[in-house]
């Protein structure tokens, strides 16, 4: 069996761990300027961005021989959910082999074992190999999260020791192996810096649909151009969160009532994908002191577009600059770099301006 | 004096007016349409609404903008499901129209943005009146006698399109005016298309360049999703690996599986431009078509500055090209 998967972000090493260690072969080509060529060529015209890599990945794949094709499905009314179906279709017109599996959620852990199945693996290979996917995942997510944050001040070292950190994970074997390089990488990045400094930082969130946010093929690196900027990064979704809030019930209700709670009075329902979601991480990153927002979505993404809609009232009303960024296949590079300096330049004027004005008052009490 | 209750002649109102309209007239409430679709309106529905939002959704803030001194309620709701399938909801943009409309167009009359989700159970289209009336001060009896009248109506326009294969806004017409006109006359038709999309651009003369009177002045029957009795769809629904998620969407994909079927002569997608549903849904569609060998397939993207010269000339070469075939002409 010859397998493939879509990439995006973090999710390709681990399901990458989960295949191999089954015993497939894994092809996971990676996304370049030909992947947005084939997407593009084959695609709808109108569909969005993230499909267009999704169908270019494959196409990439299939030439290099896979005949298994892994989707996650979902309840839409996103389109990811019927991105595999799609794809499907179009690639059997253009008279590719192969086969689909679509992982909804409620048959997620029979469709590995399925295909475990195949493999030749059996319920304990599979649960223990799928734990170890998920433990690489949040391990990985952890470092991401952390050198977003600390790349400010740090500069690139941290981006060396998440290098590091993946190379640590592609050997580790076992959930001992990872804790290890977990604790080690963390101290590390920790070690960069005084966290005196990192308070001086001024913080920006990045909200907005899932796939732009984690994978920094598609979003042009946003997190480190704010970086190198000198921002503290924080993004409201990592894939291992949205594993989380999507696969276990409890926790998926928990954060449901979350995201209506703290979205009001914007936003008063569910939209799909992470439209309630942006608005509701939106206020709340405000609430808790950040200096600026920015959403990034790609072009046509409805339920991104209901929430852009909203965002000119959130800002005026809580007065916090919020930055949309719509992106697609043509968007290049430099234009998105001048857009992010107007933002930054008037992020970073607010953000002097109201610390003069504390140091200010404490001075004249004194 | 009756409180006035504005209805914005677009999205949701090709499929649902007759029952409001006799629910709120049975509540003794006057109901305003906003006016039909023309350039003034689209233009400033355009200037309001985000630049990335879909034709139809900027329109929408035309016709809201077009009631806004008009009346004392506007009826705007939260559309979530209309029937029991399973995972089958609206596009992300009428589940949050509300939301939207009150963001962008400030200093409106209070909107009625109950929620319709009826996939809740057979009580709820009764539970949703009583809600709608309390906030109009009205008993939940007088709501419920005015919900059973509303549904009557609705009964009634939706048999008047099967039965008698007219469009949505025809069937308005005929509501609005109390009187049934026939159909014209099957020998005057050559051929026939099944023309697909969403009722709010087939449905509005303008945004759709009145292609249904242009087909039909070329000798084309023209039929539409409404047309196909609802348990005709739904078989065709089985046929599909996995329901859209989008009600409006759904009709369209099984609409053009059933006319397939049918064998009709043509299929015409209209699609809005900045449509998330329809890039998708067209594929399909075409993909389905040219599976099944020799379907006509034809696709008309409409936007804010679609012209009519060339929109009819696409049809004239459609239609040409098709009677050439059958030798007709
Ligand atoms: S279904 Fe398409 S045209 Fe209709 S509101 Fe949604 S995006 Fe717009």
């Amino acid at each position: 069996m010859r397998i493939t998967f879509p990439h995006m972000g973090n999710l390709a090493v681990a399901l990458e761990s989960i295949f191999s260690s089954l015993g497939a072969q894994v092809v996971a080509p990676p996304l370049n300027k030909e992947t947005i060529a084939l997407g593009s060529r084959y695609a709808p015209e109108g569909a969005c961005f993230p499909f267009k890599l999704v169908l270019g990945n494959y196409l990439q794949a299939l030439e290099e021989g896979t005949d298994t094709l892994i989707m996650l499905g979902g309840n839409g009314p996103c389109r990811f959910g019927y991105f595999g179906n799609l794809a499907g279709v179009i690639l059997q017109d253009l008279g590719y082999e192969f086969r689909m599996v679509i992982l909804e959620g409620d048959n997620f852990l029979s469709q590995i074992a399925s295909l475990g199945e195949e493999l030749g693996a059996g319920w304990r290979d599979i649960l223990r190999v799928v734990r170890l996917g998920w433990y690489k995942l949040a391990a990985l997510d952890q470092w991401e999260a952390l050198v977003n944050q600390k790349r400010a001040v740090a500069g690139s070292r941290v981006d060396a020791l998440y290098l590091k950190g993946v190379t640590l994970l592609g050997q580790a074997l076992n959930i001992n192996d990872i804790n290890e390089g977990l604790n080690y990488i963390q101290n590390e990045i920790n070690n960069c810096l005084d966290s005196s400094t990192l308070k001086q930082t001024p913080r920006i969130a990045i909200v907005g649909d899932i796939y732009m946010q984690v994978e920094p093929f598609a979003n042009h690196n946003l997190a480190r151009l704010l970086g190198e900027r000198g921002f503290a990064v924080y993004r409201s979704i990592y894939v291992s969160s949205w594993v989380k809030h999507n696969f276990w019930p409890p926790a998926k209700k928990r954060e449901a009532q979350r995201l209506l709670k703290d979205a009001k009075p914007y936003l008063c329902s569910m939209v799909g994908g992470h439209g309630l979601d942006t608005v509701a991480n939106t206020v709340n990153y405000q609430r808790q002191g950040f200096h600026g927002v920015i959403q990034i979505l790609p072009m046509t993404c409805m339920p991104e577009i209901v929430a852009q809609s909203l965002l000119p009232k959130v800002s005026r009303d809580l007065d916090i600059p919020i930055l949309s960024l719509v992106l697609d296949e043509h968007s290049a590079q430099e234009g998105l770099i001048t857009r992010i300096e107007a933002f930054t330049d008037v992020v970073r004027h607010r953000y002097n301006m109201s610390r003069s004005e504390i140091v200010g008052s404490y001075d004249f009490g004194k | 004096m009756k409180l006035r209750i504005g209805i914005p002649r677009s999205l949701a109102y090709f499929v649902f007016f007759p029952f409001w309209k006799t629910f709120f007239r049975s509540l003794d409430m006057e109901v305003v349409i906003s006016p039909a679709t023309s350039k003034g309106v689209l233009d400033s529905g355009v200037k309001e609404a985000v630049a990335d939002a879909c034709v139809p959704i900027k329109l929408f803030h035309g016709h809201v903008l077009e009631l806004k001194e008009q009346v004392d309620y506007i009826f705007l709701p939260r559309l979530v499901s209309i029937n029991k399938e399973d995972t089958v909801t609206f596009c992300p943009k009428f589940l949050g129209l509300p939301d939207l409309i009150r963001a962008t167009l400030p200093n409106l009359p209070p909107l009625i943005d109950e929620k319709v989700d009826l996939q809740k159970g057979p009580w709820e289209i009764y539970r949703l009146c009583v809600r709608i009336g309390r906030v109009l001060g009205k008993s939940p009896w007088a709501s419920l006698l005015a919900c059973r009248k509303g549904r009557a109506a609705q009964q009634q326009y939706e048999k008047i399109i099967w039965q008698l294969k007219v469009t949505p806004a025809e069937a308005l017409q005929m509501v609005e005016k109390y009187q049934v006109l026939p159909p014209a006359a099957e020998e005057e038709y050559q051929l026939s298309f099944a023309v697909l999309g969403f009722p709010y651009t087939i449905n509005d003369r303008f945004i759709s360049v009145d292609m249904v009177k242009k087909l039909r002045q070329l000798g084309v029957r023209v039929l539409t999703a409404e047309m196909v009795p609802r348990q005709n769809l739904l078989a065709q629904a089985r046929k599909l690996p996995k329901n859209l998620f989008w009600h409006f969407s759904n009709q369209v994909m099984r609409a053009a599986m059933y006319f397939m079927d049918e064998k009709v002569d043509g299929i015409i997608h209209v699609t809005a431009f900045g449509c998330g549903p329809d890039a998708m849904v067209n594929k399909m569609i075409e993909l389905e078509a040219k599976a099944r060998g020799k379907i006509p397939f034809m696709n008309i993207t409409i936007d804010e500055h679609t012209g009519e010269a060339g929109v009819l000339t696409r049809l004239e070469a459609f239609v040409d090209m098709l009677k050439l075939r059958r030798g007709m002409i």
